[in-house]
């Protein structure tokens, strides 16, 4: 307490010349009572005196207001606001290796049910010790509750509904949080949330926020780094014709979010009925799988892929995929024209016949006249009319006899393969291209993809007996016909298997937008000799070998790649012919769906070098089609960073189903003439909610957020950490001081204490008779 | 050739048989055993594929079938590169350059009881061929079109048979198989002798002309007299390949040479080197399975049986004891046709212990020999068995 006087200092002056006049006054009055005041005792008038003097000065002091300054301390418990996200995120499933999961029915297992579950545990250890806030926050922050302090009990709170909130904004609902308790002491603030914050204040920021407040922010994450439990199939491609009795593959993209790695199975049925399964170990993310089948009833034919639903996954309906593909009966005829049965051709024929799609007519040139020809079909003569050769949809020409067959026969054949047909020239010793060419220049020069010296007939006596390597050139290593095996590293260790060749074709050069596969090795341009090359010729497509000794590769692996490689020709060439489409380009976007607005990536990959070759120089286009119809051309451009890619971008801005598609005519071709492919592709454009986009927590920003302010971490790791959070809140109260300023004579003693010096001096006076 | 040899009779229970190699490819034959280790894996389409045919069994599509449609492999094979082994690879290498040094200045080979002799040409030009070679391309491709060129140079006029002045004096047949087996497999590579075609024009229509009325074949190139087995399972294994290379063979022609060789076999697996002898001969096994194997009697009952002998003889007797045998290389090489047939699960164990019988019977100089201390013929023979896992002649099928 401290004593003070609340009048100023010029009052003061007035209250002592005041008091100097009183004094006059009262000696003056003393003098006239003198002769009364004789009577009494000198006692009597020093208390009478001593009285009117207090009276005197107890007015003066009230004058003077005297008062007494008084600090008033108050003792509070701090404040901890525990925020928990109710934002759309919080409904997703909670990492299964929270231990509070494992322990949770499986209908409370979702993020928002394990903060609740913190929060309620926090609420009753804090409770004690603290003003509990329980807020929740989406975009807003909320108030649920404020426990009394020093509860008893604390009861479950009442969230309300389900979290449906539109967004994840943890910064602001922080700030908030500051803003409104800046009147409390906050010993923290915790925040139980799965950190995918999708809008609002930089976490960063609203960190800084906390550090200068000097208020450390906990945070409790849910959901784990990976998105959310959920094995699925994300796309299946197949073929949408097969034919009967041919292989059928599936290849799928499935991404697996389970377990790292997943041993799991995937089942493929036709009509209900299981033709295949292939055990699976998948790690973490996407993966490629094939699985595939043999096509043994026609008609079209459904497929379902299925993989096993797992406990606890987001979605189970994307665990499989049904696919529908028409299983025609459908060959590919090939006609096999050889001149001589060289050793090749002992080969050949067999592995050409074992293919069950190829239905092979073979015609040996210098076979005896009533002959029955090999193959599949027996024929007795070369086709000879265009209507014929149009029968085939392949025709190998096997080091044939130029002299029998007519110039006639070869431009009908050139038809054939201009219209969609293939052809398969194997050079040889025996006749050699050179004579073919002399024969027949015009239309075979044009066929095939190399230049031949017209002049440089076999030379028999030549003795070939220093054997040279063969190797892919660069775009040949990257062309399916070299691809024995799907691997790469697989595919080179067979190639690295093959024996050495000794004879060759001569070739004098590769024309330009031929594709040469293999060349024979040599440090030299000059050396390194085309032995197999490949064009496409129109609609149709032409492959050269110039070697005649394949065989040699039955080492080691016998018929296995050997076989494999013709059929890959023959099925290759004829192609268009089979799958009615050429399937050497896919068409399809970066993803699957858009929100307006957003920029689909078109992509249209090449497949195929020969045809890359070919569209060199052409302008490409995709058309986009929206539910409504419209339509919007996009210029395509060759991918800048050199891959067989051309790339268009199309602003999504309608909702719906769109439709890309891609068409492109060959070079020279009349309208009627059948595309070089024409594909398509869907892709989706929809609203899309922030929320869902990302499944996966971010527990990096939560750790970060808490390590910025010195806070604690905790996720499904250390869950039964939960003490250390709780201890690391300070429970230091918060006291508040205030300074009060008591006015001493306004109040009853200093009245009543006037009262009583007036009354009594006047009550003395009364009795001794002055008055 | 062949003079001397009296194959032992050996009894065989004829058995209806349900399809050779159906059952071998159902009990797993047709796709070889994995070996494990670095071969690529196969993939999904091709094991598919293979269990495919495997289910449907060999085939000879066409009007007028010559070639066999075996079921596909599932997965590549270390069969090859597992018996190549150094010591087989150098047991070849010697063997081709004694062939190739002991080439006559004619270009025919000449062995002790049969000089100048088309068979033995024949059969070292096939183990030059089986090496990878062909007429002028290849490491011995300058020998082999030499040989080659020897028998074109020894056609007898009018008859079309091919046999020199060295031929088995009991008759030529065995040469004329052999050579025009030969000459089929190099004709699509000798455009320098257009007259080739020719030559197997004639040659073909000697074999079938010389087919006797029990419908086999015999050393004289004549159709009156009885057939033996190890001739007629040449001559009908020829005639396959002679329409594989565009010659016209009668398919009755086919069904009695096959009659014949049925006749032949005795219940326990072996053959009668005539059908109507008392004893079989081990050697002939392999012939019989062959016979019936090329003509597309893949499904013949004789076949396992046949096989199997094979099989056990090789496990149950020792290297010296087969090493003993009458023309020991012989049957070896007729036994590795029929083995390699059937199927790795037999082949890689027969092959292993065919080997070291070579092995023991092959001299420093690399020949081999027979008993009658002939070597040209057993050393070609040897080479072709060794150089088998190749892959490189078409007479070894599957």
């Amino acid at each position: 307490m401290t004593p003070t006087i609340l009048t100023s200092h010029g009052v003061v002056l007035l209250l002592v010349l005041v008091a100097a006049g009183l004094s006059a006054f009262y000696a003056w009055l003393y003098r006239q009572e003198a002769a009364t005041a004789r009577a009494l005792t000198r006692r009597q008038q020093r208390v009478l005196r001593t009285l009117r003097i207090a009276v005197a000065v107890l007015a003066l002091l009230a004058l003077a207001r005297p008062a007494l300054t008084m600090v008033r301390r108050e003792r509070r418990l701090p404040v901890v606001p525990i925020l928990v996200d109710e934002s759309g995120s919080m409904v997703f499933p909670d990492c299964r290796d929270n231990p509070l999961v494992q322990a949770s029915p499986k209908t409370q297992r979702r993020r928002y049910d394990t903060a609740q579950t913190i929060a309620q545990k926090l609420q009753e250890q804090l409770a004690r010790t603290h003003r509990v806030r329980l807020l929740t926050f989406s975009d807003v922050l909320k108030l649920v509750r404020e426990l009394a302090p020093e509860a008893a009990s604390v009861p479950p709170a009442d969230y309300g509904a389900a979290p449906t909130g539109e967004s994840t904004n943890i910064g602001d609902a922080i700030q908030d949080a500051l803003r409104d308790m800046a009147g409390d002491k906050l010993s923290g603030i915790v925040v139980l949330s799965d950190g995918r914050q999708t809008g609002g204040r930089r976490l960063d920021d609203a960190g800084a926020q906390a550090t200068d407040a000097r208020v450390p922010v906990h945070t409790v994450a849910f959901g784990s780094e990976f998105p959310l439990r959920d094995l699925r199939i994300d796309e299946v491609v197949a073929e949408p014709e097969v034919s009967l009795g041919d292989v059928l593959s599936f290849r799928l993209k499935i991404t697996n979010q389970i377990s790292a790695p997943l041993a799991t199975k995937l089942t493929l049925l036709e009509e209900g009925q299981k033709v295949n399964e292939k055990a699976l170990v998948l790690p973490r993310g996407e993966s490629q799988v094939t699985i595939a089948t043999i096509a043994e009833a026609e008609g079209t034919r459904e497929f379902r892929l299925v993989l096993p639903q797992y406990d606890d996954e987001v979605n189970t309906e994307n665990n499989e995929a049904t696919v529908h593909v028409k299983v025609v009966k459908r060959t590919l005829r090939v006609l096999l024209i050889a001149g001589n049965p060289s050793r090749e051709y002992f080969y050949l024929v067999p592995a050409l016949l074992r293919d069950p799609v190829v239905e092979l007519a073979t015609y040996l040139q210098c076979a005896d006249i009533d002959y029955t020809q090999q193959g599949n079909v027996s024929i007795e003569r070369l086709p000879r009319s265009i209507e014929d050769w149009k029968k085939y949809d392949v025709v190998v020409l096997f080091d044939p006899d130029p002299n029998k067959i007519t110039t006639q026969q070869v431009a009908e054949m050139e038809n054939m393969v201009r219209t969609g047909g293939g052809l398969m020239v194997i050079a040889g010793r025996n006749h050699g291209l050179a004579k073919l060419i002399q024969v027949h220049a015009v239309k075979i020069r044009e066929l095939l993809p190399v230049e031949i010296d017209k002049n440089d007939l076999p030379d028999y006596f030549q003795v070939f007996s220093q054997p040279f390597a063969s190797e892919r050139t660069p775009k040949g290593r990257g062309h399916p016909l070299m691809r024995l095996e799907r691997d790469d590293r697989a595919n080179e260790a067979v190639w690295a298997t093959f024996p050495k060749l000794y004879w060759h074709h001569p070739v004098k050069q590769v024309k330009p937008r031929s594709i040469s596969l293999l060349e024979r090795s040599g440090s030299s341009p000059a050396e390194r000799a085309c032995l197999m090359a490949i064009h496409r010729y129109f609609e149709g497509a032409v492959f050269y070998s110039g070697l005649d000794s394949l065989w040699l590769w039955r080492y080691p692996y016998e018929s296995y790649d050997y076989d494999r490689f013709w059929t890959d020709v023959i099925r290759y060439l004829g192609e268009t012919r089979l799958r009615g489409t050429q399937s050497q380009v896919a068409l399809n976007t970066d993803r699957a769906s858009y929100a307006p607005g957003e920029e689909a990536q078109l992509r249209l990959r090449i497949l195929d070098p020969a045809l890359m070759a070919q569209l060199e120089g052409q302008q490409l286009y995709a058309s986009v089609t929206s539910p409504a119809k419209e339509v919007q051309m996009v210029p395509l451009r060759p991918d800048p960073a050199g891959e067989m890619l051309y790339l268009g971008a199309y602003r999504a801005r309608r909702v719906g189903s769109m439709l890309v598609a891609a068409k492109q005519a060959a070079p020279g071709a009349s309208s009627e003439a059948k595309p070089l492919f024409d594909v398509k592709h869907t892709f989706q454009v929809r609203m899309q909610s922030l929320e869902a986009r990302e499944t996966s927590a971010d527990l990096a920003a939560m750790k970060a957020l808490a390590g910025q302010t010195k806070g604690v971490y905790i996720d499904y790791r250390n869950m039964g950490e939960l003490d250390r959070l709780v201890k690391a809140i300070p429970t230091d109260p918060q006291v508040l001081s205030e300074e009060i300023l008591v006015e001493v004579w306004d109040g009853s003693i200093f009245l009543i204490l006037f009262l009583a010096l007036i009354g009594g001096e006047w009550s003395l006076r009364k009795l001794w008779g002055l008055l | 050739m062949g003079a001397a040899v009296k194959m032992t009779a050996l009894v065989i229970r004829p058995i209806r048989l349900i399809r050779l190699i159906w059952l071998i490819w159902l009990i797993g034959l047709a796709g070889p055993p994995a070996f494990g280790g670095e071969a690529p894996k196969a993939d999904d389409e091709q094991q598919l594929r293979a269990d495919q045919e495997k289910k449907r069994g060999p085939t000879s599509p066409g009007k007028d079938p010559a070639f066999l449609v075996l079921p596909r492999p599932a997965e590549r094979s270390r069969m090859a590169e597992q018996l190549l082994t150094p010591q087989v690879r150098e047991m070849t290498k010697k063997a081709l350059a004694y062939l190739v040094r002991t080439q006559d200045a004619d270009g025919g080979w000449s062995d002790k009881d049969y000089p100048s002799n088309t068979g033995v040409t024949a059969l070292a030009c096939l183990a030059l061929m089986a090496e990878g070679s062909r007429p002028r391309i290849g490491q011995f491709g300058e020998p082999l079109n030499r040989g080659l060129e020897f028998l074109l140079a020894n056609v007898r006029a009018g008859s079309g048979v091919i046999a020199g002045k060295g031929c088995n004096p009991h008759g030529p047949m065995y040469e004329h198989a052999l050579a025009t087996l030969a000459l089929l497999f190099a004709s699509g590579d000798m455009p320098w002798k257009p007259e080739t075609r020719t030559v197997l024009t004639n040659a073909v229509e000697a074999l079938k002309k010389s087919q006797r009325q029990d419908g086999g074949w015999r050393y004289l190139v004549s159709n009156v007299g009885d057939s033996d087995m190890s001739v007629t399972a040449n001559v009908l294994w020829v005639l396959r390949t002679a329409k594989k290379c565009g010659f016209t063979v009668r398919q009755e022609s086919i069904d009695r040479g096959v009659k014949y060789v049925e006749a032949c076999a005795m219940p326990d697996g072996t053959f009668r080197y005539r059908y109507w002898g008392l004893q079989a001969s081990p050697s002939l096994g392999g012939t019989g399975v062959i016979a019936l194997c090329n003509q597309g009697k893949i499904d013949h009952a004789l076949i396992p049986s046949a096989r199997d002998r094979i099989a056990y003889d090789y496990r149950r007797y020792t290297v010296d004891d087969l090493k003993q045998r009458r023309y020991a290389v012989y049957g070896i090489f007729y036994a590795s046709l029929a083995m390699y047939t059937c199927g790795d699960r037999y082949w890689v164990p027969w092959f292993g212990k065919a080997v070291e019988v070579l092995a023991a019977m092959q001299r420093k100089d690399g020949e081999l020999w027979d008993e009658a201390d002939n070597v040209l013929y057993p050393t070609a023979m040897a080479a072709m068995v060794l150089q088998a896992p190749l892959g490189c002649l078409p007479i070894y099928e599957r």
